[in-house]
C-alpha cells in the first residue's frame, strides 16, 4: 500500500485516481495548455487563408484595411488587455483568500467582455450601413478588387473570435459563482487558473488579429 | 507479370518515356522486399515455433550493423526512386517553347477543345462522339503525331481532370485559372480520355477519346473544321455539341433527366417553382439558355449552367428553331 | 454474465454496477471503451453495407443496378462513415481507452468525465451524419472538394457539422491520453520502460491534438461558404478552390497516421507477447513513432501532385513522402526480427500479426510507387490509389485492430473465444481481402478512374473478381464478430494472463475490477523482460508486486 494513499495528506477534492493534489493540479494545467495549443491551430488555419489571399490581392487588402476603424479596434485591444489584467488579479485575490475581491474582479472581466462585444456590434452595424457584407453579398463600392473576399475573411475571423469571447464570458461567470460558493478555493484553484488561461488566449488571438486586419500597410 | 504491358496501357507519349521503367523497377523492389521480409517472417515462424527444437540462446534486441544496414539500404533505394520520378516528372511537365497550344475547357459533363492557331473549336460530348464515330470522323481531342502539344486547361464550373492513360498524362482543370500539361504523341490511333476528378452525376460519362492523326490528315481535318465553322449553324448539332442532351430529353414520351424534357415544350404553358405559369415562347426559350436561374421549372433543381457569352447569336437562334421542331406538330426531332 | 473476480471478491468492472444509466454515464475508461466498441462495430457494418452496394454495382461495367446519384452517395457515405466513425476512433477510443490506464498502472485516465464527454460528442457527430443521410444524403465524396461541395444541392451542412463535432471527440481523447501518459505513470516506469503501445498512442494523440483543429476550421469554412458565400473557395469571388485541398489534406494526411500509429503499437505488443520475446529495437520503434508523426505532418501535398500546384511544391512533398517511409520500414524489420529465436505461438493475435505484416508491406510499398512523381501522374485518382489505401487503412489498421481485440478480449470479458475458429477465419479474411483489392491495383494501372459508376468494358473481369472477394470478406468479418460475441458471453472462463504478457494490464484481475488496481503497482523492468515461465508473470491477484 503506497504512503500516498493516507487520508491525512489527501484533501477530499482530489479524485481517487490521482496519487496526490499536486498530480491532479499538474494534470489539469497540462491539459489546459494542450487545449489552448489546439485552439491556436484552429485559428491559424484562418490566419493562413488571410496570408495566402493577402499575397494574391495586396491592393484589395490595403484598401480593405483602410475601411476598418482602427480606433475602435485599438480601443477593443485596450479593453481586452485590461480584462486580462483583471483576470490575473482575480486569481491573485483568491490565492490570498480574498473571495469577495476575487469574485468582483471576475465580474469586472465579464463586463469588459460586454464592452468588447458592444464595440464590435457598433463596428459591424456601421459596416452594414455602408453595404459592406461578406463575400457574395458585398454591395458597397468602397473597396476595389476582391472586396467581398477580404470582408468575408474579416467577418469570419472576428466573428469566430467573438464567439470565443462569449464562451469565455460564460466560463468566467460560472467560475465566479463557484468561487463565491467556495467550491473553488485558494488550495483548489485549478479551475480558476485554467479558465484564466483560456481568457488570456482569447486576448492573445485578438492581439494578433488587430494589427493583421486593421493596421496592414 | 514484370512486363509493362501487363500493368499499363500502351505508351505513346515521347515525354513519358521513363514512367513505365520506373513503375517496373518499383514493382521489382516491392516483390524482392516482400520476398525477403515475408520469407524471413515465415522462416522464423516455423523454425522458432514454440516447442520446436530450434537453437535459441540469448534473444538479441539490438544489432548495430543490421539496424544501420536496414536503414541505409532502403534510404538509398528510396533516393533513387525519388530522383528518377522527379527527373521524369520535370520532363513531362515543362512544355517545349514551340508547342502547339490547345485550350481544354471542362464543363459538367463534356469537354471543349479550342485550337487558337486554327480558330477551330472541337467539342466532345457523348452524343457528338457517337455521331462522329458513325460518320467516320475523328472523335474527341484531335492532335497531330510527333508534334509537341501544350494543353492549357480550365473549367467553367467545378474541378475536372484530364486523364489520358496512353500518354501517362493527367492534370486537373480548375475554374478561373489555367493549368498546363504537355505531350508528344508518337503513334497514330485512338486512345481513351477520361475525366478523373469527381464532378457529380455524370462524372463517369465525361469521357471521350484522343485521336492522333498523321500530320497531313490533321491539317486536312483542321481545314474541314474551319469550313464547317463558317457555315450556318445547325440546331441539332449545336444541341449535341454543347452537352444539352446530358440533362434534357428530346424524344416523345421520354422521362427522367436532370432538366425538363424539351419535347412539345415550345408554345405551351410551363409551371415555375414560384407557382407562376409562363408561356414557353421564343424569348422564354432564349432566356432559359442565357439566364437559366431567372425561371426554374417546378420540380427541378436550379442547376443549369448559363451559356451566356458562350453561344453566338446564330447558334442561339438555331437552338430555338430546333426546339420549336420538337413537338407533335412539327415532325419531331432526329 | 459471469466474470472472474479476484481474491478479495471484488466484482469486475462489468458487474460493479448495473442498469443502462451506469453504462451510459459511466466515467470508467473500460466501460467507455466498450461503448465505443459497440458503436464502432455498428458503424462498420453500416459503412460496409455501402461498400457492398458499390461492389454490387461495379460487378458489371454498365450502370444497371442503381442510378448514378445513388452510387455517388454510396461511395461518399462509405468513405465518410469508415474514416470518421470507424477507423479514426477504433484503436484509440476502443483499445486505447481500455488498455492505456491499465498499462500505465493508473486507476483511470486523467480526465474521466472528459472521456465520457468525448464518447457522447462522438455519438452526437454520428447522429448528425445520420440526419444528413435521412435528409437525402450528400454526394461530394468524403473529401468534399470545392467548388463541387460548395455548390451542390443537398444536406451537406449537416454532414459537415457532424464531422466538426466528431473532431472534438478526437481532440479531447488525444488530450486525455497525453496528460495521462505524462502524469500518471506507475513509479519506476520511465519513458524507456513504457510499453510500445503507449508510445504509439502518445504519438497518435499528439497528431490528434495538432491536426484535427485544422479539419475543424476547414469544415467550418466550407459551411460558411455554403451558407453565406464568403468567397474563400469561390473562384468567381477571387477565392481558390485548390486552397481547400491544402486545408483538407493538412489534416487528412496526418489523419491516416492517427489510423496506423496505434495499429503499429498493437503489433509491437502482440509480436513480443506471442513470441514470448523481448522486442527487437525498442528505441527504434519508439522514436520512429514520433518521427512518423512529425514528418507525416509535412507531406500533405502528395495528394495534390496533379492539382495544378507548382512543380517545386510537388518535388518537396515527394521528397518528404519518401523520407517518412524510412522509420516505417525500420518498424517492420524490427517486428520480423522479434520472431528470431522467439517462441512463436500460432494464436489468433499472432495470425493477425502475420496478416498485418504481409498486407502492410504491400500497402506501404505501393505508397512508395505513388510517391514517385512521374508515376503518380498516371496513377493518381485511379483504382491503384483505392487499392493502396485499402491495404493500409483496412488491411493494416483494421486488421491490427481486430488482432488487438483478439489479444485483449479475454482481459476485457474474462472469457475466451474459440481459437481454432479464429485462426481459420483470420486466414479467410486474409485471402478474401487480397481477392478484393489486388485486382484493383491492376485495373487502376490500366487506367480505370476512381468514383466511376460505370466503366468501359475492358475493366469488367477484374471488377468481378473484386466484387466476389468483397462479399467473402464481409462474410468472414461477420463470422469474426459472431465468435467474438459468443466467446464474450458463453466462452470458457479465461485465466488472468492467458498469453503470459508482462505489461501491467496482465497483472490486474481478468476482467479488471472497477478501479483497476488495489494499490499502486510499481515496475522495475521493461514489459518485455522475457523469458518468463508461463504462470510466473507477476500479478496483483497473486499478491506479488515486482
Amino acid at each position: 500500500m503506497s504512503a500516498k494513499e493516507s487520508t491525512e495528506e489527501r484533501p477530499p477534492w482530489v479524485a481517487h485516481f490521482f496519487a496526490s493534489a499536486d498530480q491532479q493540479r499538474s494534470a489539469a494545467n497540462f491539459g489546459m495548455w494542450l487545449f489552448i495549443g489546439q485552439e491556436v491551430l484552429f485559428f491559424s488555419g484562418l490566419f493562413m487563408a488571410y496570408i495566402a489571399y493577402r499575397w494574391l490581392y495586396p491592393d484589395t487588402w490595403l484598401s480593405g484595411a483602410d475601411v476598418l476603424n482602427k480606433w475602435l479596434g485599438a480601443g477593443n485591444t485596450v479593453v481586452l488587455l485590461t480584462s486580462s489584467l483583471t483576470m490575473v488579479l482575480a486569481v491573485r485575490e483568491l490565492e490570498l483568500n480574498r473571495i469577495k475581491q476575487s469574485v468582483r474582479y471576475l465580474w469586472v472581466t465579464v463586463a469588459f467582455g460586454f464592452v468588447f462585444l458592444g464595440v464590435k456590434a457598433v463596428e459591424y452595424a456601421s459596416k452594414f450601413e455602408l453595404g459592406i457584407y461578406p463575400g457574395a453579398h458585398y454591395e458597397a463600392g468602397e473597396v476595389e478588387g476582391m472586396a467581398g473576399l477580404f470582408f468575408g475573411i474579416y467577418y469570419t475571423l472576428t466573428a469566430l473570435h467573438a464567439l470565443h469571447v462569449i464562451i469565455g464570458m460564460g466560463l468566467l461567470a460560472w467560475v465566479a459563482i463557484l468561487v463565491k460558493k467556495e467550491k473553488v478555493t485558494a488550495e483548489n484553484n485549478s479551475l480558476l487558473e485554467n479558465i484564466g488561461l483560456y481568457w488570456h488566449l482569447v486576448d492573445l488571438v485578438w492581439i494578433f488579429l488587430f494589427p493583421m486586419l486593421y493596421l496592414v500597410r | 507479370m514484370f512486363d509493362a504491358q501487363f500493368w499499363l496501357p500502351e505508351s505513346v507519349n515521347a515525354l513519358a518515356g521513363g514512367v513505365d521503367e520506373l513503375f517496373i523497377f518499383v514493382l521489382w523492389v516491392t516483390v524482392i522486399s516482400l520476398a525477403l521480409v515475408l520469407g524471413a517472417m515465415i522462416w522464423f515462424a516455423i523454425r522458432y515455433r514454440a516447442g520446436s527444437g530450434g537453437p535459441r540462446g540469448s534473444m538479441p534486441t539490438h544489432n548495430m550493423a543490421l539496424e544501420v544496414t536496414w536503414t541505409l539500404v532502403p534510404t538509398a533505394i528510396l533516393g533513387v526512386i525519388f530522383f528518377w520520378g522527379t527527373r521524369d516528372y520535370a520532363k513531362m511537365s515543362i512544355p517545349a517553347g514551340d508547342a502547339m497550344e490547345i485550350r481544354v475547357m471542362g464543363q459538367k459533363w463534356f469537354w471543349n477543345f479550342d485550337y487558337p492557331d486554327y480558330g477551330v473549336r472541337l467539342q466532345a460530348t457523348p452524343e457528338l462522339d457517337e455521331k462522329n464515330e458513325t460518320e467516320g470522323k475523328p472523335v474527341g481531342l484531335v492532335v497531330p503525331v510527333d508534334t509537341s502539344v501544350q494543353l492549357i486547361g480550365s473549367s467553367t464550373d467545378v474541378l475536372h481532370s484530364v486523364f489520358i492513360p496512353a500518354f501517362r498524362l493527367k492534370k486537373d482543370v480548375v475554374p478561373n485559372r489555367y493549368t498546363t500539361t504537355t505531350f508528344v504523341a508518337t503513334e497514330p490511333g485512338v486512345y481513351d480520355f477520361f475525366c478523373t476528378e469527381y464532378c457529380g452525376t455524370k462524372h463517369s460519362n465525361m469521357i471521350t477519346k484522343v485521336t492522333v492523326l498523321s500530320k497531313p490528315d490533321f491539317d486536312a481535318y483542321m481545314e474541314e473544321a474551319q469550313e464547317a465553322a463558317e457555315g450556318p449553324a445547325d440546331g441539332a448539332t449545336v444541341f449535341a455539341s454543347n452537352g444539352c442532351a446530358g440533362c434534357h430529353q428530346v424524344r416523345e414520351g421520354a422521362t427522367g433527366g436532370l432538366g425538363p424534357s424539351l419535347w412539345g415544350l415550345a408554345g405551351r404553358e410551363e409551371a415555375l417553382n414560384t407557382g407562376e405559369k409562363v408561356l414557353a415562347d421564343d424569348n422564354y426559350l432564349r432566356e432559359s439558355i442565357e439566364n437559366p436561374m431567372a425561371k426554374v421549372v417546378a420540380g427541378y433543381d436550379p442547376i443549369m449552367p448559363s451559356f451566356a457569352g458562350r453561344l453566338s447569336e446564330e447558334e442561339l437562334t438555331a437552338l430555338v428553331v430546333y426546339m420549336k421542331q420538337l413537338g407533335p406538330d412539327a415532325g419531331g426531332a432526329q | 454474465m459471469s466474470a472472474a473476480t479476484d481474491q478479495n471478491q471484488e466484482p469486475s468492472y462489468l458487474t460493479a454496477s448495473t442498469g443502462w444509466k451506469s453504462w451510459l454515464f459511466s466515467v470508467d475508461h473500460k466501460r467507455i471503451g466498450l461503448m465505443y466498441l459497440v458503436a464502432t462495430t455498428i458503424f462498420m457494418i453500416a459503412g460496409g453495407s455501402f461498400a457492398g452496394i458499390i461492389r454490387a454495382e461495379l460487378f458489371t461495367a454498365a450502370g444497371d443496378l442503381i442510378d448514378a446519384d445513388t452510387y455517388n452517395r454510396a461511395f461518399t457515405l462509405h468513405g465518410s462513415i469508415m474514416v470518421f466513425l470507424v477507423i479514426i476512433p477504433a484503436t484509440p477510443a476502443v483499445l486505447g481507452n481500455f488498455v492505456l490506464p491499465l498499462m500505465l498502472g493508473a486507476k483511470d485516465v486523467a480526465f474521466p468525465r472528459l472521456n465520457l464527454a468525448s464518447f457522447h460528442i462522438y455519438m452526437a457527430g454520428a447522429t448528425l451524419l445520420l440526419i444528413s443521410m435521412i435528409l437525402g444524403s450528400f454526394d461530394t465524396g468524403w473529401t468534399f472538394y470545392t467548388p463541387y461541395s460548395s455548390t451542390t444541392v443537398g444536406p451537406v451542412a449537416w454532414a459537415l457539422t457532424g464531422v466538426f463535432i466528431l473532431g472534438f471527440s478526437s481532440i479531447l481523447t488525444g488530450l486525455n491520453f497525453i496528460v495521462t501518459i505524462h502524469k500518471m505513470r506507475a513509479p519506476g516506469m520511465t519513458w524507456m520502460r513504457l510499453p510500445l503501445m503507449l508510445w504509439a498512442l502518445y504519438a497518435t494523440s499528439a497528431v490528434q491534438i495538432l491536426a484535427t483543429p485544422v479539419l475543424a476550421i476547414t469544415v467550418l469554412l466550407l459551411i460558411v461558404e455554403r451558407s453565406i458565400g464568403i468567397g474563400i473557395f469561390d473562384p468567381t469571388l477571387g477565392g481558390d478552390p485548390v486552397l481547400f485541398q491544402h486545408f483538407f489534406w493538412f489534416y487528412s494526411h496526418p489523419a491516416v497516421y492517427i489510423m496506423i500509429l496505434p495499429a503499429f503499437g498493437i503489433v509491437s505488443e502482440m509480436v513480443a507477447v506471442h513470441a514470448q520475446r523481448p522486442i527487437f529495437g525498442y528505441k527504434g520503434i519508439a522514436f520512429s513513432s514520433l518521427s512518423i508523426a512529425i514528418i507525416g505532418s509535412l507531406v500533405w501535398g502528395h495528394h495534390m501532385f496533379t492539382s495544378g500546384q507548382s512543380i517545386y511544391s510537388s518535388v518537396l512533398f515527394s521528397f518528404l513522402t519518401f523520407f517518412v517511409a524510412i522509420p516505417t520500414a525500420i518498424k517492420v524489420f524490427s517486428w520480423v526480427a522479434t520472431l528470431y529465436k522467439g517462441h512463436v505461438s500460432y494464436t489468433p493475435p499472432m495470425m493477425y500479426v502475420f496478416s498485418f505484416l504481409a498486407l502492410f508491406m504491400v500497402g506501404g510499398l505501393t505508397g512508395v510507387v505513388l510517391g514517385a512523381l512521374s508515376v503518380d501522374v498516371h496513377l493518381h485518382d485511379t483504382y491503384f490509389v483505392v487499392a493502396h489505401f485499402h491495404y493500409v487503412m483496412m488491411g493494416s489498421a483494421i486488421i491490427a485492430y481486430i488482432g488487438g481485440l483478439h489479444h485483449w478480449w479475454p482481459k476485457m470479458f474474462g472469457r475466451m473465444y474459440p481459437q481454432k475458429l479464429a485462426n481459420v477465419t483470420s486466414v479467410l479474411v486474409f485471402i478474401s481481402f487480397n481477392l478484393t483489392f489486388l485486382p484493383m491495383f491492376l485495373v487502376g494501372s490500366r487506367g480505370m478512374p476512381r468514383r466511376y459508376y460505370e466503366y468501359i468494358a475492358s475493366y469488367q473481369t477484374l471488377n468481378q473478381i473484386a466484387t466476389v472477394g468483397a462479399f467473402l470478406l464481409g462474410a468472414s468479418l461477420f463470422v469474426t464478430l459472431g465468435y467474438l460475441i459468443y466467446g464474450a458471453i458463453w466462452g470458457p472462463v479465461a485465466s488472468r494472463n492467458p498469453w503470459n504478457g508482462l505489461s501491467l494490464e496482465w497483472r490486474t484481475a481478468t476482467p479488471p475490477i472497477e478501479h483497476n488496481f488495489h494499490g499502486q503497482p510499481t515496475v522495475s523492468g521493461t514489459p518485455y523482460d522475457y523469458p518468463v515461465e508461463p504462470g510466473e508473470a507477476p500479478g496483483e491477484a497473486v499478491g506479488v508486486t515486482k
